[in-house]
């Protein structure tokens, strides 16, 4: 019997680890749409922890303890 | 070696930013910034100019980020997330038709708000999900690595990434590919 959607999820996961995925696993794959887009996902969220666009900066008050402290 | 005077305002916001995305709190990031710059001007005598300024204190910085994550493992014990809310996602064997994962538009998914909405995302992860993610994902060190840096075995950790990754997807579909979604 493939494994479910739910044993294919954590078997992704551990996949993006680096360990083999499994013939069962690429079966289901093959055939349940679902969690082949959750595979995509995955990709994606570890595309997205490159960017750190929009993250604020240091504040006017962090920025004038800092100088004091580098005096 | 440029003068430490002009460090703030050279690299200030680029090393707040690294510490800000990975330790989810303003104060901590802060203080591990100004850490940073103490220990950077302390051991400048060893700084070789085969890399620039900043990569060396990005450098300093990250390690600074580990002793912080491995202060916290200790304060915090890595037992308290169930995971029921996983349970949750699926039916049995197969996704509930309301948690299965929808397709994400392409222009979405290459967005500059992607990384901002994955950082809210990340504060709403109990802390032992979130270092686990963040050390693995964020920080590039390999399982055994971010394992070891944690305190768990191996196998606990493949669980927290599990339940990182799971709760990650499910609450950028919601709060950025959703239509209508910032």
């Amino acid at each position: 019997m493939l494994p479910s959607c739910k044993e294919v999820a954590r078997l992704l996961s551990d996949a993006m680890d680096g360990r083999p995925i499994g013939l069962h696993a690429k079966l289901h794959l093959s055939v349940c749409d679902v969690c082949r887009r959750l595979l995509e996902h995955l990709t994606i969220l570890r595309r997205a922890c490159k960017s750190d666009a929009g993250c604020p900066g240091l504040s006017p008050l962090a920025k004038a303890r800092l100088k004091k402290a580098l005096e | 070696m440029t003068d430490p005077k002009s460090w703030v305002d050279a690299y200030g916001d680029r090393l707040f930013r690294y510490a800000f995305s990975r330790v989810r709190d303003q104060a901590s990031a802060e203080d591990l910034v100004q850490e940073t710059f103490l220990a950077a001007l302390e051991s400048r005598a060893k700084f070789k100019a085969e890399s620039s300024e900043l990569t060396w204190m990005t450098g300093i910085l990250r390690n600074k980020i580990f002793e912080h994550y491995r202060k916290q493992s200790k304060e915090t014990p890595l037992g308290d997330d169930d995971g029921s809310r996983e349970d949750d996602l699926f039916d049995g064997r197969h996704w509930t038709p309301a948690e299965a994962p929808r397709e994400w538009p392409q222009a979405k998914a290459e967005s500059a708000e992607l990384g901002a909405a994955l950082r809210r995302c990340l504060e709403g992860l109990t802390a032992p999900v979130a270092r686990a993610f963040v050390l693995r994902e964020m920080e590039g060190l390999d399982a055994p690595a971010a394992a070891e840096a944690l305190g768990v075995p191996p196998a606990h950790l493949a669980v927290l990434l599990y339940r990182a990754r799971l709760r990650l997807r499910r609450c950028l579909e919601k709060n950025h590919f959703a239509p209508g979604a910032a």
